[in-house]
């Protein structure tokens, strides 16, 4: 759980024509910004990794 | 990259050394030299979307928010079953052989511990054995009662020239709380990190007013799911130049014997870099302490 006044860490993945994954890490209140250049957007979930272990 | 429309992005090496479904060895292994997939993750970060900045020359606000996407790939990758080691480092400057100016990093993740993080782990566990003392907290202990190798120090990290510093400005970073990962580390232990590393980053530019080159590295245990209550994070720094014109080479003695040879002394080079270091200053302010 993020601190009071800590700036809230959001992601946007994306995927690239050659099958890259690419993610956007944005700070604020406000919603991620979509990229502009959103090559072949990836419409298969991308395989969740197991639940391994504490890091 | 699009401008503007992120902090920090982070996407797969488009020629990595490590893929997440390798290609097959290149050559058959043998019993005296076997081999196999090429299989992890390597990943680079880009630190701003100022494509002509550094990561000394940007706020410590923003380098607030590299430690903490450090240490969302940390978990990230750590929960992967094919990775052992999070390696998460910066390569800058020509010097070192970078080509890419745009402020960056890399994260590898190895299926495997690598060599120099074993042998980290082994004598930190030798000695707590030994001693039942965490080894780089009894280095901080001596660096703080000697206090001539300390370059900076905060509430949550101490920045010294080790007393065996193979490179003439090699820097290390201890974190003061006895933990392992970012993971462990309270948001204002991070915060103090970031300080930590503007301060050590802008003291090196200025010692030549150069934009300084280094290797620096994250120093993390294992997420292979085993138990490394011993080992005690840290980052390290090694600088190549000796002068503002000379390197260090890794030559005979370095390469062929696994022996540095490093004629300056850490307490020279450290008062050095002392002289450089102003408090990093946030734009935003600052949660008070715990």
């Amino acid at each position: 759980m993020e601190a009071s006044g800590e700036s809230r860490l959001k992601k946007r993945q994306m995927t690239l024509k050659d099958g890259r994954y690419m993610i956007f890490y944005t700070f604020g209140d406000g919603p991620a910004p979509a990229p502009e250049h959103e090559e072949a957007a990836s419409t298969e979930p991308k395989p969740q990794p197991e639940e391994k272990h504490r890091v | 990259m699009p401008e503007h429309t992120y902090d920090i992005v982070v996407f797969e090496n488009q020629f990595p050394s490590l893929r997440t479904d390798p290609h097959p060895p290149s050559i058959e292994g043998t019993e005296l030299y076997p081999v196999r997939p090429a299989q992890g993750v390597c990943e680079v970060v880009l630190y701003s979307p100022n494509h002509a900045t550094t990561l000394a020359a940007e706020p410590v606000d923003q380098i607030y928010k590299l430690v903490r996407v450090w240490t969302d790939r940390l978990v990230a990758l750590g929960n992967l079953d094919h990775v052992s080691y999070v390696f998460e480092f910066e390569n800058k400057g020509e010097a070192i052989g970078v080509t890419l100016h745009h402020p960056h990093g890399q994260i590898y993740g190895y299926p495997f511990v690598p060599p120099h993080i074993a042998r980290e782990l082994e004598q930190s566990q030798t000695y707590q054995e030994r001693t039942r003392r965490c080894l780089i907290c009894d280095i901080m202990a001596q660096e703080r009662e000697d206090g001539r190798r300390i370059v900076a120090e905060n509430q949550s990290f101490l920045a010294v020239v080790p007393f065996f510093a193979r490179w003439p400005y090699e820097v290390h970073i201890y974190s003061s709380r006895h933990l392992q990962a970012l993971t462990d580390m309270k948001p204002v232990e991070q915060r103090d990190l970031a300080s930590m590393l503007k301060e050590v980053l802008v003291a090196f530019d200025r010692l030549f007013n150069i934009s300084f080159p280094y290797m620096m590295v994250l120093h993390q245990r294992p997420v292979d799911g085993g138990a490394y209550d011993y080992y005690h994070f840290h980052i390290e720094f090694y600088p190549p130049l000796r002068t503002v014109a000379k390197l260090k080479y890794l030559a005979g003695s370095e390469m062929g014997a696994g022996l540095f040879i490093n004629d300056t002394l850490a307490e020279a080079k450290a008062k050095e870099l002392r002289g450089h270091v102003t408090p990093a200053v946030w734009k935003q302010k600052k949660e008070s302490r715990d």
